[in-house]
């Protein structure tokens, strides 16, 4: 029972659009956990339940072993929350802004607010409306970070940042948060955004989790494996891990994952010309995990 | 966090209170300004009560949650660690503070500036919606209501201009649909408890409680509904509204059903028929059992206001209001309250009577009735008056219209006459009728009822009819030709239409009014009645009807009398002991005294410390009963035993 947070069987459906199908997953405290997924595939509104802000169909949401329900609201102490568009009030000043928030939560830090207002170059004087969308960005860090979560929540926040912010400030925080012992679930549709960031990864498809491993596991155990043939291909053996297959003229190319040493003989036992193996991108493994049809994907989403 | 939060939306619509400020200077700059206009500033504070507090309502109602949508906000607000029902809490506690201040700043410029609360206190709606009607509060309920709607309908758009007219029209259409039903379940009778308006209540109440309930259906809406999901969010707010629309107008139902009526009342004097009493109240008709002190009611159960009753023949023809929309009926029943029936309803049962029907009489030997019933057409500056008679048996067959009435007897139907039946002459088969035909003129009339034919007995400037004979064959009145000249007092005889002097009265201070009261005879053969010279000033008087002249008159003012008397404490008088005394009420002097033939004072019987200072007096066989105009009672006093006892 290390689990900072639980989800088992969360469902969710938009009309009679089905947008998230039972979907568990588990998170522990210090690590930084990746959900990819592309756009409309439901990260936002994954996380949007978590917090409490949208109803759920179905599912069961734990909060360190203890279930949440969409009228709890205790619990969001422990949570914060980074979402994708600004949205704090406008009219406020930065500085209103923060006592404001420093209302909602026991644990707020006024002097770790007081600091990282520094470090991030933010004027508490200004109003909200007038800062840039990664001064807003930084606000929302500022915020979330005063009320010391033991669980944080970034939804896509990056888009429109410059790309200094992006790699160093995110990357920064976020490692310093994790140090700390919170568990961070970054949900993103960029996938360089995660790499060398990220413990552990969530690949959200379909409405489920197609993926759910260890960053260092995906990263080794992800090949791309290049079959030329002379003459006719033959047929291919049945492997349940390939989970893509691409013909390239007479070549054949085929992500596999997870990748066994064994796969190598079956491969070479068919007397290729050619054969390339070589391990894949982050990009590449959740390309080719979002690219396939939903139906195919289900077997392999646990290894 | 709830203060956080109320704090914050004040901060949120400091620029709607500054601008309802700023109107407010506004009209208060407007009313000064035109203080010569008298139409201006009747308008303007009405106007702006009118106008400002719904729109106010509607701006406030309307962006209590859509500002949250605009800007994107509702996903921070919600993950905040506060429970959605604070925030809700917050919200509406905000808006309608400031709703308050508004309504409590307008009271304060009513009370210190002066005109504005005179104006608005005083203002009326037209002549039709008058007495009774208060607008300033229903301004204040109305603009909840508006508030309500539009903070309901907040939830669902992030368009401030729609919500504002959404909620317009649909608060709109559903006060005019709740007035509606309430005046048609309340109805507009006599029968409930508030007054000329009984409706008003209800619709005071089921604006009170629709507007808790689209509360109640934003709370759970809020507390419960996707709001990513628009039209999830309608279809719950559709169905909470529905839900507690429901339930609200159900309360409003059964509390329309179940409140009580008015308290019963007296609604006239008390009539005596061969020793027995019968008076009528608002719940119904009454016997007193003349030497037995026991009271039956004679009207079914339930709800009855009696408007008006006559006995003759061993019957009662009574009218009055029954059920809750107060349907005018008129019903026959025995004397003894057997055998009770309808005789007409103004229903759509019974099409043949329309227009008002309060004034009827009942045949010698109780088999027919005559009604009288008037049509009043037309707008407010041209109204038509059509005065028709008909009749009916007693058994509820052969209704029909009577020949129609002469214009010098029914008036020209263009300007407001009246007519009123007295009596059915035995001897003449004949009605004896009082008619003011027009202003300045007054007369008794006869009118046959199997013929048709109609005879003028009298007419002059202001006639006075008093009490018919027992027999019907005579009435007295008092006759002032001229404005304030003297007061001539006749006997008329229906038959033979000889019409006799009683007495004059020369005074100035006397009035028609004061003349009368008038009590004949058990046979029929004398007249007592007091006149009225002056306030405090009176004297009693035996009229024979055989010598054709007064054989007693005598001064029974009290020793020292006031100008200041109020009309109230006149005294009445009735005949007694089988007519061989009489019985004087005299409220100023708190007793009742018993006078001889020859109108000497005989006894004096203090009445008890409980009876209430205006009192009359009405001889019932062996007793007296005593109507106490004060409190509202019936005492009676045994006269064989002088025992007094409240018995109504």
């Amino acid at each position: 029972m290390n689990e900072q947070l639980k989800i088992e069987g969360l469902s969710k459906s938009f009309g009679r659009r089905p947008v998230l199908r039972s979907v568990s997953l588990k998170l522990e405290p210090g690590k930084v956990y990746g959900l990819l997924g592309r756009n409309g595939e439901g990260k936002t509104t994954l996380i949007r339940i978590i917090m409490g802000v949208i109803p759920r169909d179905r599912g069961v949401v734990s909060l360190k072993g203890l279930p949440v329900t969409f009228a709890d609201a205790a619990y969001k102490k422990e949570i914060g929350y980074i979402p994708e568009d600004a949205f704090f009030y406008g009219w406020m000043t930065v500085g209103a802004l923060l006592d404001f928030n420093a209302r909602f939560f026991p644990k707020w830090d006024a002097v770790r607010a007081a600091d990282d207002m520094k470090r991030f170059e933010l004027d508490p004087k200004a109003k909200v409306r007038t800062l840039s969308r990664g001064q807003q960005l930084k606000l929302a860090f500022v915020v979330a970070l005063a009320a010391r979560p033991e669980l944080l929540l970034l939804d896509d926040p990056t888009s429109g940042l410059d790309v200094p912010t992006r790699r160093d400030f995110l990357r920064e925080v976020i490692r310093e948060l994790a140090a700390g012992g919170t568990a961070i679930l970054f949900a993103t549709h960029l996938v360089h955004e995660l790499e060398r960031i990220v413990d552990h990864l969530f690949i959200l498809h379909g409405g489920r989790i197609v993926l759910d491993e260890t960053y260092e596991k995906v990263k080794g155990l992800a090949r791309r494996v290049v079959l030329g043939f002379d003459g006719e291909a033959p047929d291919l053996p049945d492997l349940a891990n390939v989970i893509g297959r691409r013909a390239i003229g007479r070549d054949l190319e085929l992500i596999i994952y997870p990748w066994h040493e064994e796969d190598e003989k079956t491969l070479r036992a068919l007397n290729p010309a050619r054969l390339d193996i070589e391990s894949l991108s982050l990009e590449d493994v959740f390309v080719s995990f979002v690219d396939r049809p939903v139906k195919a994907q289900e077997e392999v989403a646990h290894v | 966090m709830f203060r956080t939060l109320l704090i914050k939306e004040w901060r949120e619509r400091l620029l709607i209170v500054i601008f309802g400020l700023g109107l407010m200077v506004v009209l208060l700059a407007a009313f000064l300004i035109f203080a010569d206009s008298q139409d201006l500033r009747e308008v303007i504070p009405v106007g702006f009560l009118i106008i400002f507090f719904p729109f106010i309502a509607l701006i406030l109602g309307s962006g209590a949650f859509e500002a949250e949508f605009r800007g994107g906000s509702w996903a921070f607000l919600l993950s905040r660690p506060v429970r959605k029902g604070t925030i809700w809490l917050a919200k509406l506690a905000a808006l309608l503070s400031i709703m308050a201040g508004f309504w409590l700043l307008f009271l304060g410029l009513m009370a210190v500036v002066p005109g504005i609360g005179g104006i608005v206190s005083g203002f009326k709606l037209p002549a039709m919606l008058q007495s009774g009607f208060e607008f300033f509060p229903l301004i204040v309920l109305s603009s909840f209501f508006y508030f309500s709607v539009a903070f309901a309908l907040s939830i669902l758009s992030e368009r401030q201009i729609s919500l504002v007219f959404g909620s317009f029209f649909i608060g709109s259409a559903i006060q005019a649909l709740l007035a509606y039903i309430s005046f048609q379940a309340a109805g507009r009778g006599y029968l409930t408890a508030g007054g000329l308006f009984p409706w008003l209540d209800a619709y005071r109440l089921a604006l009170v409680l629709s507007s808790l309930a689209f509360l109640a259906a934003s709370m759970f809406t809020f507390r419960y509904a996707d709001f990513s999901q628009p039209k999830r969010k309608i279809l719950a707010l559709l169905k909470h509204t529905a839900i507690f629309l429901a339930l609200a107008w159900l309360l409003i139902a059964a509390w329309t059903a179940l409140r009580p009526g008015l308290p019963e009342e007296f609604n006239s004097g008390i009539e005596v028929v061969a020793g027995k009493a019968f008076f009528s109240t608002t719940r119904g008709l009454y016997l007193c059992g003349g030497a037995g002190d026991k009271i039956s009611k004679l009207t079914a159960r339930g709800r009855f206001d009696v408007g008006n009753f006559v006995l003759r023949g061993g019957k009662v023809l009574y009218s009055g209001y029954t059920g809750r929309n107060a349907e005018f009926a008129i019903h026959v029943m025995n004397i003894d309250g057997s055998d009770k029936r309808l005789l007409i309803g103004s229903g759509p049962n019974d099409p043949a009577i329309l227009g008002w029907a309060f004034d009827f009489a009942l045949s010698p030997r109780g088999e027919t009735a005559v009604i009288h019933s008037e049509d009043i057409e037309g707008s407010l500056r041209r109204r038509t008056y059509k005065k028709t008679l008909w009749s009916i048996q007693t058994d509820g067959t052969g209704l029909k219209r009577l020949p129609p009435l002469d214009p010098a007897l029914a008036g020209n139907g263009k300007e407001y006459s009246s007519l009123r039946i007295l009596a059915w002459s035995a001897s003449s088969d004949s009605l004896l009728i009082m008619s003011r035909p027009r202003e300045g003129s007054s007369s008794l009339w006869t009118y046959a009822p199997a013929t048709g034919t109609q005879a003028c007995l009298f007419e002059g400037l202001r006639v006075v009819p008093g009490p018919v004979s027992p027999a019907g064959d005579a009435v007295i009145f008092a006759h002032q030709p001229e404005v304030k000249g003297p007061i001539e007092v006749f006997l008329l005889d229906i038959v033979s239409r000889e019409k006799n002097p009683v007495m004059t009265v020369d005074s100035p201070g006397a009035s028609i009014w004061s003349i009368m009261n008038a009590v004949w005879s058990q046979k029929g053969d004398r007249v007592a009645f007091l006149a009225q010279e002056s306030r405090g000033v009176f004297s009693a008087a035996i009229y024979s009807r055989s010598d054709r002249r007064l054989i007693e008159e005598k001064n029974l003012s009290a020793e020292k009398p006031s100008p200041q008397e109020p009309s109230s404490l006149n005294p009445s008088i009735d005949w007694i002991d089988e007519d061989t005394r009489l019985i004087l009420g005299v409220p100023k002097e708190r007793c009742l005294k018993v006078l001889g033939l020859d109108l000497a004072v005989e006894k004096k019987i203090p009445v008890p410390p409980r009876l209430g200072k205006e009192y009359g007096v009405r001889a019932a066989g062996d007793a007296v009963l005593i109507q106490d105009f004060t409190n509202v009672t019936v005492w009676r006093l045994d006269l064989k035993t002088d025992n007094w006892k409240k018995i109504w």
